[in-house]
C-alpha cells in the first residue's frame, strides 16, 4: 500500500469534479477536469487505488504543483 | 636484454590503477547503490573495445630504493571504445578517490579527452560522480596558497557542443564544476537515488541558513522539472542505454549526416484511427504522443525533457530510417500554449536539430503563448522571442503539420514563413491572429456595450464568424497550401525525409548550442 499526492500540472480553473472520496478508481480515470486556455483538461488516475481525499472544489482556480488528490494504490 | 622489466613495472602500475580507492572505498561505492567507474564504461561500451589513455597517472609513493611501494590513481578514467560499432570518447570521474575532487585529479586528463572528442570528432560521454574535478578547501593546506578560479577546459567544453554529440551522465552526488560538465551537453540524465546535482551541497547551503537533505536541494526529479537535466532514469544501465539510443539518431560530429537505419516501417502503413485522433469537440484533449508513435518508425520515438517545458514534445526519431527532430505540441499542458520554460525547451531543440543537421518535423496544436499575470513574470515573451530567432536562424529542412490550432505569435512559430512553406494541414485545422472566443470582446467592444441584450449579440457575433472558420476557405486563398486526410500524413513525412536527407549539409552553423 503506498500513498500518492496529484498535484496540479498546470494552472486553471476547476470545470468538474467527478469522484469523492473513498471511490476507489481504475487507472487514467479523470479525477477532475480543468478549464485551460479554452480547453478541458482532465487529471487523471496514475493507477488504480482508492481516492483518500479530492481537494479541489467546482469553479477553484487552481496553481501549478497545487494537491488536486490523494489515492491510495 | 630486452625491456621485459618494464613492462612487468607498466602492467603492475595498470593493476594498482585497477583498484582505484581501495577496498574498502569500493565497497563503500556499492553500498551507495553505485557502480564503479571502470563497470560504468565497460557497461556502456561495445564489449572489450575501451582503449584507456593515461591509466596510470596519479600519485606514486616510493621506498628509499626507488621501489613503487603506493599508488593511488588520478580520480578520472578516460579513453575511447564503441558504442555499437561507432567510436566514442568516454571519461568518468572515479569517487573512490577522493569524491571525485580535484586534490586527487590530473585536470589536464578531463582536457585531454575533451579535446580528444574535438580533434578526432567523436561524441564525448561524461560520467559524472561527485565535484567532476571541482575545487576543495584541502587544496589551501596542500598548496599553501589559493587561486583565481577559472575553468579548465572550458574552451573545449563549449567547442565541443558546437562539433560533436556530448551526453553527461550523473551518477553520483554532483556539485560545482560537475554540475556545469553534467548541463553542458546535448542530452543528460540523472539516476533516481543515487544521483543528486546542486551548485553547492547541504553543509554549505546550511551556512545561508537553509537545512535540506541532499535530495530536498537537488533530487533528479527537482533537475528534471527545472529543466536542468533532460532526463531521470531508475537504474544506471538504462542511462547507459539511453545514451546509446540518443547517439544512434546523430553524425558523430557536424561534419558528418545522421546515419540511417534499415527502413522496417512500411511507408504507406496508415493507421485508421487517425481520422478520428482530433476530437471534433474542440475543448477536448488527446494523446499527441500516440499519434507521434504511429506516424514515426515503429518503435523509433526518442523523447526528452518530458517533464520540463511540458507544453512541448520533443524527441528524435526516424521516418523511413532517416533520424529526424520530432516537435509537437502537448494539449494536456496548457492547452499545448507555450509557457516561458516550453520556449525555452523549444529553442535548445531547434538548435540541436540544426546543429547535427537533424531534418524537423512538427506537429502543431499551438493556441498561443500563455497568456495571464505569471506568464508575463516569467518573462514568457523573450523566451519566447528568443524561440522565434532559433527559428528563424535554423536552415535544416523543415515540415509542419498542422494538426489543429495555430494561433497568435507563437501559432505562427510553426515554421520560418519565408522559407518554402513544407507544409499539410490536418480537417481539424483552426487558425487564426487570435481564437474567436477570445478576441469578440476586444474587437466589437462598442457594438457589445451598445446592445440592449449583448450576451445575445455576442453569440450572433461568434456564429457569424465561426462561418469563417472553415479550412477549406484558407485553402481556396492558398495561404493553407495542403488538406490532407491524417491517414496519409506517415507516407507524407516519409516523403519528407526522403527528400530532405540530400538537402542536409554538414559542417559547424553558425548558431553554436548553448547548454
Amino acid at each position: 500500500m503506498s500513498v500518492r499526492s496529484i498535484r496540479c500540472p498546470i494552472a486553471g480553473t476547476v470545470l468538474e469534479r467527478h469522484k469523492n472520496p473513498g471511490e476507489s478508481v481504475a487507472a487514467g480515470e479523470a479525477v477532475v477536469t480543468l478549464e485551460c486556455m479554452k480547453m478541458e483538461i482532465p487529471i487523471q488516475t496514475p493507477s488504480a487505488g482508492r481516492l483518500v481525499s479530492v481537494d479541489v472544489a467546482e469553479g477553484e482556480t487552481v496553481t501549478k504543483d497545487q494537491l488536486v488528490f490523494v489515492l491510495e494504490t | 636484454m630486452t625491456w621485459q622489466p618494464e613492462i612487468d613495472e607498466l602492467h603492475k602500475r595498470e593493476q594498482l590503477a585497477h583498484q582505484m580507492g581501495g577496498k574498502e572505498k569500493i565497497q563503500r561505492q556499492r553500498a551507495g547503490g553505485k557502480l564503479t567507474v571502470r563497470e560504468r564504461i565497460d557497461l556502456l561500451l561495445d564489449d572489450g573495445s575501451f582503449h584507456e589513455i593515461g591509466a596510470i597517472a596519479g600519485k606514486a609513493g616510493y621506498d628509499e630504493q626507488g621501489n613503487l611501494v603506493e599508488f593511488t590513481p588520478a580520480n578520472f578514467v578516460m579513453g575511447r571504445g564503441r558504442i555499437d560499432g561507432r567510436n566514442v570518447v568516454v571519461g568518468g570521474d572515479d569517487f573512490t578517490v577522493r569524491g571525485g575532487a580535484m586534490d586527487a585529479a590530473i585536470s589536464s586528463k578531463q582536457v585531454y579527452a575533451e579535446r580528444m572528442a574535438n580533434e578526432l570528432r567523436l561524441p564525448i560521454i561524461r560520467l559524472v560522480d561527485g565535484t567532476g574535478g571541482g575545487g576543495s578547501v584541502k587544496m589551501l593546506e596542500t598548496d599553501g596558497r589559493t587561486y583565481v578560479p577559472y575553468n579548465q577546459g572550458w574552451d573545449l567544453v563549449v567547442s565541443n557542443l558546437a562539433s560533436v554529440p556530448v551526453v553527461g551522465l550523473g551518477l553520483g552526488s554532483v556539485a560545482g564544476l560537475g554540475s556545469a560538465r553534467l548541463v553542458s551537453t546535448h542530452y543528460s540524465v540523472m539516476v533516481r537515488g543515487i544521483s543528486q546535482m546542486f551548485i553547492a551541497g547541504p553543509p554549505l547551503v546550511a551556512r545561508t541558513g537553509e537545512s535540506t537533505t541532499k535530495e530536498e536541494l537537488g533530487g533528479s526529479e527537482l533537475c528534471a522539472q527545472a529543466g536542468a537535466v533532460d532526463e531521470v532514469v531508475d537504474t544506471e544501465s538504462e542511462a547507459f542505454a539511453r545514451t546509446r539510443q540518443f547517439l544512434s539518431y546523430l553524425p558523430s560530429s557536424v561534419f558528418e549526416l545522421p546515419p540511417r537505419a534499415p527502413a522496417t516501417d512500411a511507408v504507406n502503413r496508415r493507421d485508421d484511427w487517425l481520422i478520428e485522433a482530433i476530437p471534433r469537440d474542440r475543448r477536448k484533449v488527446y494523446d499527441m504522443r500516440k499519434i507521434v508513435r504511429t506516424l514515426l518508425d515503429a518503435d523509433s520515438f526518442f523523447e526528452f525533457s518530458r517533464q520540463y517545458g511540458s507544453a512541448a514534445i520533443t524527441g528524435l526519431g526516424r521516418l523511413d530510417g532517416w533520424p529526424v527532430a520530432l516537435l509537437a505540441s502537448d494539449p494536456y499542458f496548457y492547452g499545448g500554449g507555450w509557457t516561458a520554460d516550453a520556449a525555452i525547451k523549444v529553442t535548445r531543440f531547434i538548435d540541436l536539430a540544426n546543429t547535427f543537421h537533424l531534418p524537423v518535423v512538427n506537429l502543431v496544436d499551438v493556441p498561443g503563448f500563455l497568456i495571464g499575470r505569471q506568464a508575463e513574470l516569467d518573462g514568457t515573451i523573450r523566451h519566447g522571442a528568443r524561440a522565434l530567432a532559433a527559428l528563424y536562424q535554423a536552415s535544416v529542412p523543415w515540415c509542419s503539420v498542422l494538426v489543429r490550432r495555430a494561433f497568435g505569435v507563437a501559432g505562427a512559430a510553426h515554421a520560418n514563413h519565408t522559407r518554402l512553406m513544407y507544409r499539410y494541414a490536418w480537417p481539424s485545422g483552426d487558425w487564426g491572429s487570435l481564437p474567436i472566443e477570445g478576441g469578440i470582446e476586444a474587437a466589437y467592444r462598442a457594438e457589445l456595450a451598445a446592445a440592449p441584450d449583448s450576451m445575445a449579440l455576442r453569440t450572433q457575433i461568434e456564429r457569424h464568424l465561426n462561418r469563417f472558420r472553415s479550412p477549406f476557405l484558407t485553402a481556396e486563398s492558398f495561404l493553407i497550401e495542403e488538406i490532407i486526410d491524417p491517414r496519409d500524413t506517415r507516407r507524407l513525412l516519409c516523403e519528407f525525409a526522403n527528400l530532405a536527407a540530400p538537402l542536409r549539409t554538414p559542417g559547424t552553423v553558425s548558431t553554436s548550442f548553448r547548454p
